[in-house]
């Protein structure tokens, strides 16, 4: 592996660069060429820009770019917009709104290296989240993840999680306001019980009571969860709920379903997580 | 793609190792015309220091002192409009020690109240970076129409193993894991977007 990774970092060789570029128009059916000859080329000023779009449209025009060429197209080694805004256009004609959403870690890493804010899978995303809440909400909780850990990209994930605020309409955005509400109130908790010295098992019990009472009204009010969409609860199993003996204290959650038909929704809480990312499930 | 880093950063002035603050910058170099649309400018900023090192810090010997990078920042050349920016920027100063380097813009990261700014001043010339009308009179060729040691040689180069193409393969090829598949396709990505790489202070970019 680490060969190749010195292969794809390092740059043809110049007459190597001169051989692909000058043979382009008989690769232009090969899949997986596109990434390679662009990378021959090593002038990308305006005059030689004519040139390369013009092959980049012909290439388009013969097959099509798959997700796996788009992906390599969207590397820094590419940071030229046309290119990029093409292997967008490219990825999105190929993928379903399931595929977005598996997808969406990759691209909202991806977007660090547009020149640009704005770009076609920044609209199309935007977009697909204004009538697919399941993906608006994905998109809602990585960008809250990225607004706490990016330091250098922080503005570009801000406007992104402000548009999609915008986009997503008032009840929604409500909805996701209070799932965030939930993880503040459960970080309070989590916090609390690390300082507390009496114990630790009833303090929780209180706390969660109090939570069932004032977060969810006595079961009055419903909210999703942060890691699952589709998981609508309107209280905690408390007599489920158990603290494990580890030195961050973890919490055993059980959130009830709205729907009793349903299953509960057994989770692990741990400090400095919000619960997308730590949860597990118990079969 | 990334060829004018090099020139820029080697030969910005000749007989000169580093640049001071309050400097004008030019770089005879460097054409406008052979700008790339999506250029950047990246300062790296150099001190000397008397007490106490930080030796995460990167060191470089200039005029036989060793300076160390405590900071850098970066700009993109043209706006959202095509136009070479122009006027004064005011450039928020990133940590060395905390980030790596990149070659993103920092001009618009200026998040922190408390972030220190370097203020450049650039050419009020305005330069717009037209729209590309691509070729139209391009025709595909057949592969099989060059002669046989060239589509070998063709194949070889094409062929090497790519960090990319090797993992979709491996991956496909275990069924069970298709969701892997696509999680892992860019964990490989490593920052190489900077195009312009430049030492010290404010200066003012102009024209040559």
């Amino acid at each position: 592996m680490i060969s190749n990774i010195l292969i794809l970092d390092g740059e043809f060789p110049s007459d190597e660069r001169y051989f692909l570029w000058s043979h382009r128009y008989f690769l232009t059916h090969k899949p997986y060429a596109l990434p390679e000859l662009l990378k021959s080329r090593s002038v990308w000023d305006y005059p030689s820009l004519i040139d390369i779009y013009g092959l980049v449209d012909l290439i388009t025009h013969n097959r099509t770019i798959d997700e796996i060429e788009s992906f390599e197209l969207l590397l820094p080694a590419f940071p030229d917009m046309y290119i990029r805004s093409f292997a967008y256009r490219s990825l999105i004609s190929q993928i379903t709104s399931h595929d977005l959403i598996i997808y969406l870690p990759q691209l909202l890493q991806i977007i660090k290296f547009d020149y640009d804010y704005s770009s076609p899978i920044i609209e199309h995303l935007l977009k697909e989240s204004i009538h697919d809440h399941r993906l608006a909400h994905k998109l809602y909780w990585y960008l809250r993840q990225l607004l706490l850990t990016e330091n250098i990209h922080f503005t570009r994930y801000y406007y992104l999680f402000m548009s999609l605020l915008y986009v997503i309409g008032e009840n929604f955005r409500i909805e996701l306001q209070n799932e965030y509400d939930l993880c503040i109130n459960l970080r309070k908790i989590g916090l609390e019980l690390k300082k507390t010295k009496s114990n630790k098992g009833y303090f929780l019990i209180e706390q969660l009571k109090e939570l069932n009472n004032e977060f969810f009204q006595s079961s009055k009010y419903s909210c999703r969860l942060p890691c699952q969409f589709s998981f609508i609860t309107n209280n905690i199993d408390i007599n489920s709920c158990s603290i494990f003996n580890s030195l961050t204290l973890p919490v055993k959650l059980v959130f009830n379903p709205i729907d009793l038909s349903c299953e509960k929704y057994y989770s692990i809480y741990k400090i400095g997580d919000d619960l997308r990312v730590k949860i597990f499930f118990y079969k | 793609m990334t060829r004018l880093m090099s020139c820029v950063r080697n030969r910005y002035q000749e007989g000169l190792s580093q640049i001071y603050f309050n400097q004008q910058l030019s770089f005879n170099n460097i054409y406008q015309c052979s700008l790339q649309h999506e250029a950047l400018i990246l300062f790296e900023i150099y001190a000397n220091f008397i007490d106490e090192i930080d030796s995460s810090l990167v060191c470089e010997v200039f005029d036989g002192i060793s300076m160390y990078r405590i900071g850098w920042c970066s700009q993109g050349l043209f706006n959202h409009e095509h136009y070479l920016i122009t006027g004064e920027c005011y450039l928020g100063i990133i940590n060395a020690a905390i980030i790596n380097q990149t070659g993103f813009y920092s001009l618009r990261n200026l998040s922190h109240r408390d972030c220190s700014i370097l203020t450049i001043s650039f050419s009020n010339q305005s330069l717009y970076w037209p729209n590309v009308q691509a070729r139209n009179d391009m025709y595909a060729q057949n592969f099989t129409e060059i002669s046989r040691d060239k589509q070998e040689y063709l194949c070889r180069i094409m062929n090497r193993p790519n960090l990319l193409l090797v993992d979709h393969s491996v991956m496909i090829s275990n069924e069970s894991s298709g969701d892997n598949r696509k999680q892992q396709l860019s964990t490989n990505m490593s920052d190489e977007g900077l195009l312009k790489k430049k030492k010290l202070s404010p200066e003012t970019l102009r024209k040559s």
